[in-house]
């Protein structure tokens, strides 16, 4: 047991491919949490987000096969959970209420931002916005990346993402003054 | 899209202080179970592609053959609705035709006639009922005096003695056939015709 948590990735990899149970666990108790959380962000919904890890994870030990290793394994597991999650939401309308936006191109943070507001604000984002202030902002991806995952273009992940901030700070302004 | 950000490094601490979450215990049981599943699937799947192919039979293909050129193809007669429905109406008056016909009294008078097979051998006789009454006579008759007449009667029922004797046989031999049993019953009848003919010489 000790020597299989020692494993490195590619021992583990290669343990999973020949359909180790526990090799198999203990990837998914690496990265579980992670990829947990990123779902939740992007689902906005707990139970969803189970049925994205269940869905996600069965994808990764079914296609390690095809994981080329050009990236990191979690990269890898994390396109394959966005892209779970984005199908499971993709059905709610991506709207644009562009008059409850306030005009302006500057966004202050200002110096102190509560985390507890920051969540509920994304909590509170259409799905659409949050889905790509999550991507971006919160997992690191390149707008060009973004764009390809939610199947939209480079210019639409830009404004989306700037519309999404702005709808953000107007939350948690309004968070802070109730 | 161009705008500007104000203490974006406030965002960015708030980003990484984000919480993380954890998934119910229950959810990689559930991921086990469906990994166990898929993988019976695949041992079935490998299974049944080493499942034994069986080839038929040479004469198979010859039966078919053979069939295919017997059998001139059909012509689909009815492929049009116009015919199918035209033939549905021929059928019809014809049939009402012939209902009205034979519903009507013409006082012609419809002879049947049946052919019935009769099994002839739950008729079958007793053959040696008669044989201790024909040996008395016989026995009478050698008694006599020979004469030409009774010399003739003997040699006659001698003969049918000895065809009785093979028909039998016969019989016994390859079972009790119609023919056999019509023989037999044509040799009884002349060996009692020829039994009479003693006993009246007595």
């Amino acid at each position: 047991m000790s020597y299989t948590v020692r494993m490195t990735e590619n021992e583990l990899i290669e343990a999973c491919l020949s359909e180790n149970r526990l090799a198999q666990k203990i990837l998914y108790d690496r990265y579980s949490s992670a990829m947990y959380t990123l779902a939740y962000r992007v689902t906005n919904n707990f139970e969803l987000a189970q049925d994205v890890l269940q869905e996600a994870f069965i994808k990764v030990f079914k296609s390690l096969g095809q994981f080329r290793r050009e990236s990191t394994l979690g990269a890898w597991i994390k396109t394959i959970v966005v892209r779970t999650a984005l199908s499971k939401i993709r059905r709610e309308p991506v709207s644009v209420e562009l008059d409850q936006i306030t005009t302006g191109n500057l966004i202050d943070w200002s110096n102190h931002l509560d985390v507890e507001y920051l969540e509920k604000a994304i909590q509170s984002l259409p799905a659409g916005y949050r889905a790509i202030f999550v991507l971006i902002e919160v997992e690191g991806y390149s707008h060009k990346e973004a764009a390809d995952s939610l199947g939209i273009s480079v210019g639409t992940s830009k404004s989306q993402l700037f519309y999404a901030k702005k709808r953000l700070r107007e939350k948690i302004t309004e968070l802070l003054d109730v | 899209m161009e705008y500007r950000e104000l203490n974006r490094n406030t965002l960015e601490r708030a980003i990484r202080e984000l919480p993380g979450y954890t998934p119910e215990q229950e959810l990689w049981t559930a991921i086990e179970a469906q990994l166990e599943l898929e993988a019976q699937d695949k041992q079935l799947r490998i299974a049944t592609h080493q499942l034994p192919l069986y080839s038929p039979p040479p004469q198979a293909w010859g039966k078919i053959s053979s069939e295919l050129e017997q059998k001139p193809k059909l012509r689909k007669l009815w492929t049009r609705p116009v015919l199918a429905i035209a033939a549905t109406i021929f059928g019809v008056i014809l049939s009402v035709g012939v209902w009205l016909y034979f519903s009507e009294d013409t006082g012609a008078q419809m002879v049947l006639h049946t052919t019935e097979m009769l099994d002839v051998t739950g008729f079958e006789g007793d053959w040696d009922a008669d044989e201790q009454d024909i040996a008395m006579v016989v026995s009478m008759v050698e008694k006599m005096p020979e004469n030409e007449n009774l010399n003739s009667l003997k040699t006659e029922l001698k003969e049918l003695n000895e065809a009785k004797a093979v028909l039998t046989h016969t019989m016994s031999q390859y079972g009790k056939d119609a023919d056999l049993i019509r023989r037999l019953s044509k040799i009884e009848r002349e060996r009692s015709k020829i039994v009479k003919q003693m006993a009246a010489e007595i």
